[in-house]
């Protein structure tokens, strides 16, 4: 058996030696520690830089992951849908929104003044999130 | 010890140590959020979600550091105000610690913007790799954090090292004045602008910038002993009407003075 599948452990069995170290108080897991170390203070900050590591290689694979799924989302968009319906109606379909969606989180600026491309936009957005399908209903 | 804010927490949960990672489309969209560039015509940047997703819309024609501002605005508002619809002015956005800001769901939004773009967790570190407290050292932490200059030189002088007073002056009078935790209290910045002070004649004359000048104490402060000491000034124009002047210090006497007397 080679070193690295010797030091890949079965999850299961990773999970009973945590539960093990967790059970334990910091006085057994030292004089454990003792019996196998000359040097406990250079092998707690080995461990400490093992877990810091560990943990900032996962968040930074989050940071990652979140670049390829925007940087694919980007590739696979589709084509605008733009509704067939007037100034006015676009407006009032907004509104209709505005009042039906409970959870719905806006920051523009005024509506009144809400150009068409720019109600075009909302409208497009609204599509893209699931709130209305392409003929202007709410869901 | 520094408390991290929502931003920096944020930043530090997708392990971010460095200002080249801060890549804003990517931290937005591990929040649920999808950055859009399109042409707006009603305002610089909207969001607009339902429940955990949003998307956040930003206007295409704004230079590229206003928008990296607008986007973090707009996080703000998600990590924020989730679930609320209000209408921003587009001079709402955009302003470091709501300078200009009138609503509290603004400011709110444009410190969440600062301490994303600057997290102070590695800021404080990159400032301390320059040794002199000028608005060059100022403008190149601008360029490695891709931050505008106001914004970078307002964090410089609140999170910085050295004790120093950034002043934004227009014809008016003094419009806003930000000073580090080392300057005391007493020395407070004048209402108008010392006409002896270098920064009058970037206000009402042709001069775009000063070179850093030694200037008498009481051309800034109020201070009953100011005339006594001497403070290092250097202005700049950033904004058609407007002065922003660093002040900083020789030594720390005029400090240890102010604090005690």
């Amino acid at each position: 058996m080679s070193k690295n599948r010797r030091n890949k452990l079965p999850i299961s069995v990773a999970d009973i030696l945590v539960d093990d170290i967790l059970d334990s108080t910091d006085k057994e897991i030292l004089s454990e520690a003792l019996e196998k170390h000359d040097d406990i203070d250079f092998e707690i900050e080995k461990t400490r830089k093992v877990i810091n590591e560990a943990v900032m290689k996962s968040r930074k694979s989050r940071l990652n992951e979140a670049k390829e799924q925007f940087k694919n989302s980007r590739i696979s968009k589709q084509k605008n849908n733009i509704l067939s319906l007037s100034i006015s109606d676009k407006r009032k379909l907004i509104n209709q929104v505005k009042e039906s969606v409970d959870s719905l989180t806006l920051a523009a600026r005024n509506e009144e003044e809400m150009s068409e491309s720019d109600a075009n936009g909302v409208l497009q957005d609204l599509i893209d999130l699931g709130v209305i399908d392409e003929s202007g209903n709410v869901k | 010890m520094h408390l991290l804010t929502p931003s920096e927490e944020l930043l530090q949960s997708l392990g971010i140590t460095e200002p080249s990672e801060i890549d804003l489309e990517a931290v937005a969209w591990s929040q649920g959020a999808e950055i859009k560039y399109r042409n707006l015509d009603g305002c610089e940047a909207r969001i607009l979600g339902v429940g955990d997703k949003a998307v956040i819309s930003i206007d295409n024609r704004v230079i590229d550091r206003r928008k990296r501002f607008s986007i973090g605005h707009e996080l703000g508002h998600w990590h924020h105000h989730r679930g609320k619809s209000f209408a921003c002015r587009t001079e709402d956005i955009g302003n470091y610690a709501g300078i200009n800001a009138v609503s509290e769901a603004e400011k709110v939004a444009d410190k969440y913007s600062a301490n994303l773009l600057l997290p102070v967790y590695i800021f404080t570190g990159i400032a301390r790799e320059y040794t002199q407290p000028t608005f060059d050292t100022i403008f190149s932490i601008a360029d490695v954090f891709d931050v505008s200059k106001t914004c970078t030189a307002i964090r410089y002088v609140e999170h910085g090292h050295f004790p120093c007073m950034l002043v934004c002056y227009t014809q008016a009078g003094r419009k806003w004045f930000r000073r580090n935790k080392d300057v005391p209290r007493k020395l407070f910045p004048h209402d108008q602008l010392d006409h002896e002070s270098e920064a009058f004649e970037v206000l009402y004359g042709a001069k775009g910038k000063t070179k850093r000048v030694m200037s008498p104490g009481d051309a800034w402060f109020n201070w009953r002993m100011a005339d006594r000491f001497e403070v290092w000034e250097e202005t700049v124009q950033l904004i058609e009407g407007e002065t922003l002047t660093l002040l900083t210090w020789k030594n720390e006497k005029m400090l240890d003075e102010a604090q005690e007397y």
